[in-house]
């Protein structure tokens, strides 16, 4: 077979005679190339130096990995309970009960929990607890515990079966954005399942726009202030915070139906109703 | 491709990246600048990325950083003095690997580039072409090209070596 051996690519082909890829033919046309542009065969077919990979190491390695998260199994299923928990209580208030939000400004510095049980309570869900927010704070963090503080507030009276919500209640004078993240994963965990653990991979963005996203639907649009506040709030917050309501929000996002009837029913039968 | 996916591909291409990168660039900020950006490329783009094509990825990426690099050398005047096989500082080499990757300075950018692609990491031609946007046979040529003046380098030191009292 003739092979098309030019002076543009002769070179290419003397590096496959070099590595033994070339056949018998095409190394006879190859060298009958060479001697008709004057060149020597002998010297251009020496062998060739090549590269020792060099030991260099990158040594920002670890700068370069991301951060994954350890969600325990018992945590996931905790918050199935408490997203269908969630998504009951919210369904069952009418929409004109719902409670105002309070501007921020407004509110005093109070460092602990303050129970509504005044005549705001005729109008408020029963043990809804609201935190208020120290002055000190930055309008970020103010804002980014005030929606934490406001959802797990809205999830405290929930007591799904099986489920423990240990309320931080200190968390408003916390004004470290990490420890309130650590103790918001840790204080908020339900401690009662043993099931084993799993590794699960958090995608921020994604999980943080289904936060917003799984509360309205599973709400039907009654309770899209929360899904405001989620949205907005943890959107400009630290995101590694909202990771104990994240997965409470996906995991109702993927799961509200096939657990909707049953919890709602235990529900009315924990209410008597 | 997910977090634990993109970790491994750190803890498995970083180091190759960076000497890649380093070899070509001889300039440590700027081959970790490459190193840096083809990974962050690579997590912006982590949703389409497969895993298993994540390597040819950050490789085709900082093949194209490294062309940003020289090019912006090139406008700034801010080229580095090319280590010269004379320099009294590290002459002689007395490894004949030193010598070659200090000869790389002396090759062009397509030259360097597919060699270190082919003796580092073992990429094919095709898949240097891959990389690189050229044709396997121009790769071909041009790895040849490169042995050949890294060859005629180690000749010259040879000489000079030679005739040192």
């Amino acid at each position: 077979m003739k092979t098309n051996i030019t002076i543009d690519n002769y070179e290419a082909y003397l590096l496959d005679y070099m590595e033994g890829n070339l056949s018998h033919d095409e190394t006879e046309q190859l060298k009958a190339f060479v001697a008709t542009q004057g060149l020597d065969w002998d010297e251009l077919t020496q062998e060739l130096p090549h590269l020792e990979t060099p030991a260099i190491n990158y040594e920002g390695k670890e700068s370069l990995k991301k951060k994954v998260t350890v969600i325990p199994l018992y945590v996931k299923i905790a918050s199935v309970a408490a997203a269908a928990g969630l998504l009951l209580t919210i369904t069952l208030w009418p929409e004109k009960s719902l409670p105002k939000v309070e501007p921020v400004a407004e509110l005093k510095p109070i460092l602990s929990p303050r129970l509504i049980t005044s005549e705001e309570n005729q109008t408020l869900p029963p043990r809804t607890i609201r935190f208020a927010i120290p002055q000190s704070q930055s309008k970020k963090q103010e804002k980014a515990i005030r929606t934490e503080t406001t959802l797990l507030a809205d999830l405290q009276p929930i007591k799904a079966e099986g489920m423990q919500i240990t309320m931080p209640t200190s968390l408003a004078e916390e004004p470290n954005l990490d420890l309130i993240a650590y103790r918001l994963n840790t204080e908020f965990a339900p401690v009662q399942f043993d099931a084993n653990d799993y590794a699960e991979s958090v995608d921020d963005e994604q999980e943080l726009s289904l936060i917003g996203k799984g509360i309205s639907l599973l709400t039907k649009g009654r309770h899209n202030s929360i899904a405001s506040l989620i949205n907005t709030g943890l959107g400009t917050a630290k995101k590694e915070i909202s990771l104990a309501a994240t997965d409470i929000a996906l995991t109702a996002y993927h799961r509200a139906d096939e657990h909707f009837e049953e919890t709602k029913q235990r529900w009315e039968e924990r209410h008597g109703k | 491709m997910d977090r634990s996916q993109f970790n491994q591909c750190v803890e498995q291409y970083a180091d190759r990246l960076f000497r890649f990168a380093f070899s070509s660039l001889r300039n440590r900020e700027q081959a970790e600048d490459v190193v840096q950006e083809s990974f962050a490329r690579v997590w912006e783009k982590r949703k389409s990325v497969d895993f298993a094509k994540a390597k040819s990825y950050l490789f085709t990426t900082a093949h194209h950083a490294m062309i940003d690099e020289v090019r912006q050398r090139q406008r700034t005047s801010d080229i580095e003095e090319i280590a010269t096989l004379t320099d009294p500082k590290g002459f002689p080499y007395p490894d004949v690997n030193d010598v070659l990757h200090k000869a790389l300075t002396t090759l062009s950018e397509a030259q360097r580039n597919a060699l270190l692609l082919r003796d580092y990491e073992g990429y094919s031609y095709q898949e240097i072409g891959d990389i690189t946007g050229m044709s396997e046979a121009q790769v071909k040529i041009n790895i040849f090209r490169a042995r050949t003046a890294l060859k005629k380098q180690l000749k010259s030191i040879d000489n000079l070596i030679d005739i040192e009292p």
